[in-house]
């Protein structure tokens, strides 16, 4: 009796706790609700100048066509000087690309790994397996653990990037942050409950290890993920309505309604892109970070925990690239019916080489994954019966490659032309087309999935009744998802283009058929199938753990060379179409300045997480030393 | 290996995939037609022609 | 015994050696201002390595590691020299491509590269950093591939289009500001008219002179305009009483236009209909001065507005002191030439056509349909292409290529390298002088086509110009 009122206790309490939990996490938007509000309102204080003059002026919106009340004043046209483009000897594009590239780094770093925290830390509560359960619980509070120090670098780089802009750039400052006011205080806001529940998550964890805490604990994970995905649209609205505008008129004066400047045509594609990339962009960090762990490794059990890490990482990572291509051509097809120009700059311009670049390193990426894959069969007894099939799977992804990335028209000089006597060259033009590219993407893709099948039964044999009818399904449906995608690929050559171009749904639904059909069915054979030995973790060649580290160098290098396509596609706009760029680096650098810039983005982020991962290893050794011995540990500062 | 189950004879194995194969070539005519259908496109056009 | 300590010290003095060699041998090389900006920008840090290597040397007799100190210190001078000799590339080849600016950013991933060597070499000695120096290396490796590929495409810069400021009131405007707005219109930019070759939105230099003594060989020099004007009004050939007795394709402007009555008017009608009146010597070869090669100002492709064309009138008076007539008097001059409906609607304004290139487009970028690089390569003014709306000029050949490359390949006199239609028109655009038809001159066409156009843009010219044949109708616009 008593043990069950003690418990009834602790749940009013939970309860308690997680009530003014929430309260406290939705009380800044309560206190943002009435800035918003003002914004909305045409008579208080900004517009009050102009209600004296005359009637309130009414105006149009660019782009959702809506009269509304002139609240904000118009878009300052700049000149090239120190007032409204201070420098110091350098050019000062470049100084706010590095800072926002850093800060975009660890900020979608931050905003992917509570995510996984989250699912893991759920995966470990439902499980039976206490040994399991209490391997995920582990495995969630390294991953916050490393968090940890990027959400203060996180911040720390914003308050860099706000000051770079402020000092650099004081005009358009001064405009964007005259327009997002209300969003801006929201957004301070939230991140300060941001903090509050994470500090709050990661030092609770001991104390809220079992039963109904436990869940307490979950719910707050699903909490911070919830803040942090708001956080991120709303910084997303900034860039959204830098390349898109809206809410205001033709002359970039604010029209009162702050949800149509935050609502842009590109906010939502740009949003559910940017979290599905901060996945992968985690996944990947993540895996180097096992990968390094895996590589200092003094015991088995250490290089054990850190291969399965890797693994998990990994396989999060490849999960949300998958999808990545459908978000972008979702964001891509709204670019189009926003701007027709501004896609075909992306894509058939002045951006397309870059393209280009991005079709390499995914076709790379592809092929880093089948590698570790492979590479992890290694070490289950019972796959060699697999590895007859890798050579000709190699010589599959190669040629694909190869096919993918044949460029079809690019921009070339005139004597290159002339030297080739025409736009395409004669022969591998013809393998630059879509046709081609689609079905080999899709091999590429429906292989990887092979890989994998191949992989999850590599130390397993299936005993349900129905396994050969279930082989020969699997072989004769992988046969015919080939067949299809190449023939469909071939078909492309010799009708027109407005029926080509609807080929590649079907295409790229094989390639899903097969993943879903494949993967779901190869779980269900390998249902109480018979092991011939377990997966021997750790025992995975050093290789495999730099393939996990080229995954996290390629999907870092693809990020920033994403998020620079996004940006210079404006051109000379610092908003499209409202504010012209008027310093002397409204141009467009070129594309091996932009490379360099972005291997040097790359390299500097992974020179600092690789030190914060090394501090971190020092700091997990000295914790057995220290911890006994009684002295205070000094709390990570948390002030910031 | 002896214990191993479910072993079928080759013929059987053979008659399974073939089978598997048609299902598979029936799925995939299906799934391109109705989708280039959807969109308002002849998966036929060429022998149409 | 070749340890790797011992193979270390003999590559540190080694490379010592070269770099002293280089010095003393080739003192101005570019490897000599590396290394001299290496030591300009790590000296502090060099500094404490020797510091350190001494004190291990000389002050730690005792110590059972001070060989392997020393050892350390010698490695990690050499890998901080290439780490300092990588950083100096990248700080002597980093700019911000603006014209003028120093150094090659395509030299960039070679400091990657020599990071990747330096990272990796240093593992093999310092064990305890060991797996983070080959991370390093190998993430720098994957940086320096990616970075060298991007290096290696071709690379293009797009400067932004000039600030396009609206055209503000002409009237509202003094004169001088109209007639600086008129020599933009006409040269590009204000002050720009004694330059040759300075080409704008009207693009009349392309054919007129406008200083004295300059070339004008397509059309009249324009120079003392204002009182040549009065002197062809009364020009028998002008028929300034009946406009139905000259012998010109088009007799006037408009039906019941009528002639021009002063200095104003003439220059108003010769931009409304060149056809009206053609000086002697400039009609298109062959009609017998019947026929003017120049295109109506105010329809498309030129397309100026009657404001602007007000600014480029005031300009032709007013750089020459004359008192230009007023703006309204100007206007009621083309208001006579112009019918209502052929008046072009200023920029702006509700149904006008997108003035000049679409904002955030370079100029060509190979995009656009045919008909436009025609247009804004300035094509149609000089040659007539069929199928081209506006391009009737005639200053260079028709030029139906299906029909005339062939052609032009079997004469005697060709001595191009073409064998095809497209090589052909390939070569033409971009060596105008290879071959010249007979009987125009040659040295009328711009040499710089293929600076100016991109490769899409010459092979949509291609595929356009190939397929035109003569007395056939022209291919579809793509």
């Amino acid at each position: 009796m008593a043990i069950i009122t003690k418990q009834a206790r602790k749940k009013i309490w939970a309860f308690l706790a997680l009530g003014m939990f929430s309260g406290l996490l939705l009380l800044p938007l309560f206190l943002s609700l009435p800035t918003g509000a003002s914004g909305a309102d045409p008579v208080p204080a900004a517009s009050a100048k102009a209600a004296d003059a005359k009637s309130v002026e009414k105006s149009r919106d660019v782009w959702y066509k809506t009269e509304g009340p002139v609240v904000g004043a118009p878009a300052p046209k700049t000149t090239d000087g120190p007032k409204d483009y201070p420098r110091y000897n350098f050019e000062s594009r470049v100084l706010l690309w590095v800072g926002l590239q850093q800060h975009l780094y660890y900020g979608s770093f931050v905003l992917a790994v509570p995510i996984f925290c989250m699912v893991v830390e759920y995966l470990g509560i439902i499980s039976k397996d206490k040994a399991l359960s209490r391997k995920y619980d582990q495995l969630a509070y390294d991953f916050v653990k490393i968090s940890l120090t990027a959400y203060s670098l996180t911040a720390l780089l914003g308050g860099i990037v706000i000051f770079t802009f402020l000092t650099l750039y004081p005009t358009f400052f001064t405009y964007l942050s005259g327009i997002f006011r209300p969003v801006m205080a929201t957004y301070a806001l939230l991140f300060i409950a941001e903090s509050g529940t994470l500090y709050i998550y990661y030092y609770g964890w001991d104390k809220m290890r079992e039963g109904f805490l436990k869940w307490v604990h979950v719910s707050m994970s699903v909490m911070l993920n919830v803040i942090g995905t708001v956080l991120m649209m709303l910084a997303n609205s900034w860039i959204a309505f830098m390349q898109s505008p809206a809410g205001v008129d033709a002359d970039g004066r604010y029209l009162g309604n702050i949800w149509h400047v935050i609502h842009t045509t590109l906010w939502n594609p740009i949003n559910v892109h940017r979290l599905l990339g901060n996945m992968a962009f985690g996944g990947g960090v993540v895996a180097a970070y096992a990968a390094y762990r895996f590589l200092t490794s003094k015991t088995d059990e250490e290089r054990a925990h850190y291969d399965w890490m890797g693994y998990v990482a990994m396989f999060i990572g490849v999960c949300f690239l998958i999808p990545l291509p459908f978000a972008g051509y979702w964001l891509m097809r709204e670019v189009y019916a926003y701007r027709q120009q501004m896609g075909i700059t992306l894509m058939g311009g002045l951006l397309a080489w870059l393209f280009i670049i991005q079709a390499v390193m995914i076709g790379a990426l592809f092929l880093t994954t089948n590698y570790y894959l492979w590479q992890g069969m290694e070490r289950m007894r019972g796959a060699e019966r697999y590895q007859k099939y890798i050579k000709y799977m190699v010589f599959v992804l190669i040629a694909c490659f190869i096919v993918w990335l044949t460029p079809h028209t690019i921009v070339m000089t005139p004597a290159e032309l002339k030297a080739m006597g025409g736009q395409q060259h004669p022969v591998l033009g013809n393998y630059g087309v879509m046709s081609a590219k689609n079905g080999a993407i899709n091999t590429i893709i429906t292989t990887t999935v092979l890989s994998f099948i191949m992989y999850q039964r590599g130390n397993k044999i299936p005993t349900v009744k129905w396994a050969p009818l279930g082989n020969s399904f699997l072989f004769g449906f992988f046969t015919m998802a080939y067949i299809n995608i190449i023939w469909l690929a071939i078909y492309g050559y010799y009708i027109p283009a407005n029926v080509r171009v609807g080929l590649s749904v079907p295409q790229v639904a094989s390639t899903l058929s097969c993943l879903f059909i494949g993967v779901t069915l190869n779980a269900l054979m390998l249902k109480g199938a018979k092991d011939t030995g377990p997966i021997a973790w750790g025992q995975i060649s050093v290789r495999s753990q730099y393939a996990l580290i080229m995954l996290a160098t390629s999907f870092t290098w693809m990020m920033g060379l994403m998020g620079y396509i996004r940006s210079s596609v404006r051109l000379f706009w610092h908003v499209n179409e409202i504010m012209r760029d008027n310093s002397p680096w409204a141009f467009t650098h070129t594309i091996g300045f932009g490379a360099n810039m972005i291997s040097f983005n790359v390299l500097f982020f992974w020179m600092t997480i690789l030190f914060v991962f090394w501090l971190g290893s020092l700091g997990a050794k000295k914790a057995p030393v220290t911890a006994p011995s009684g002295q205070k540990v000094p709390i990570p500062a948390s002030s910031h | 290996m002896a214990e191993q189950i479910n072993q079928v004879s080759t013929g059987k194995k053979i008659g399974f995939a073939v089978i598997s194969l048609i299902i598979a070539a029936a799925y995939f005519t299906w799934l391109d037609y109705s989708l280039m259908n959807m969109q308002g496109l002849d998966y036929f056009y060429l022998f149409r022609k | 015994m070749l340890t790797g300590k011992v193979l270390g010290f003999i590559t540190a003095l080694l490379i010592v050696l070269i770099g002293g060699a280089l010095l003393i041998i080739l003192p101005n090389s570019g490897a000599v201002q590396l290394m001299h900006r290496a030591f300009h920008l790590g000296w502090p840090g060099a500094l404490v390595i020797v510091g350190l290597l001494l004190y291990f040397q000389f002050f730690r007799k005792n110590d059972q590691n001070r060989s392997e100190l020393v050892f350390k210190c010698v490695v990690g001078l050499l890998g901080y020299g290439m780490l300092f000799i990588a950083i100096a590339n990248y700080a002597m080849n980093f700019n911000d491509e603006s014209a003028g600016a120093p150094g090659e950013p395509r030299f960039l991933p070679i400091s990657l590269v020599m990071f990747t060597v330096a990272s990796f070499t240093m593992a093999m000695y310092f064990k305890g950093v060991r797996v983070l120096l080959q991370i390093g290396g190998f993430m720098f490796f994957v940086a320096a591939c990616l970075a060298g590929f991007g290096n290696w495409l071709p690379q293009v810069k797009a400067d932004p289009p000039p600030v396009e400021e609206k055209t503000a009131d002409v009237k509202q405007m003094s004169v001088s500001e109209r007639s600086d707005l008129g020599e933009k219109l006409i040269f590009g930019a204000v002050g720009a008219s004694g330059t040759q070759g300075a080409i704008g939105k009207g693009q009349c230099p392309l054919c007129h002179g406008f200083q004295k003594g300059f070339l004008s060989e397509r059309a009249p020099n324009l120079f003392g305009v204002p009182t040549r004007a009065l002197e062809r009004l009364t020009d028998p050939k002008y028929s300034q009483k009946d406009p139905s007795k000259r012998d010109t394709v088009q007799k006037e402007a408009c039906p019941g236009c009528g002639t021009a009555q002063s200095a104003a008017e003439y220059i108003a009608e010769s931009h409304a209909c060149p056809n009206c009146y053609v000086v002697a010597g400039f009609g298109v070869k062959g009609t017998n001065d019947k026929e003017s090669p120049m295109p109506a100002i105010h329809k498309p492709p030129i397309a100026l507005t009657l404001d602007e064309l007000i600014a480029v009138d005031t300009w032709l008076f007013a750089r020459e002191g004359v008192d230009p007539p007023s703006p309204d008097e100007i206007e009621a001059a083309y208001k006579k030439f112009i019918p209502e409906s052929d008046r072009p609607k200023p920029a702006g304004a509700p149904g006008a056509a997108p003035a000049g290139p679409v904002p955030g487009a370079p100029v060509v970028t190979g995009d656009e349909p045919v008909n436009e690089i025609f247009t804004k390569a300035l094509c149609f003014a000089c040659h007539t292409i069929p199928g081209i709306p506006g391009a009737v000029g005639a200053v260079g050949p028709k030029l139906v290529e299906k029909t005339n490359a062939p052609q032009r390949l079997k004469d005697p006199d060709y001595k191009g390298k073409a064998t095809t239609v497209r090589e052909y028109i390939m070569e033409s655009i971009l060596t105008p002088s290879m071959y010249v038809v007979k009987p125009y001159p040659d040295n009328i066409m711009p040499k710089d086509f293929g600076k100016k156009l991109n490769a899409a843009a010459i092979n949509k010219i291609i595929n356009y110009l190939s397929q035109l044949e003569e007395g056939k109708a022209p291919p579809k616009i793509e």
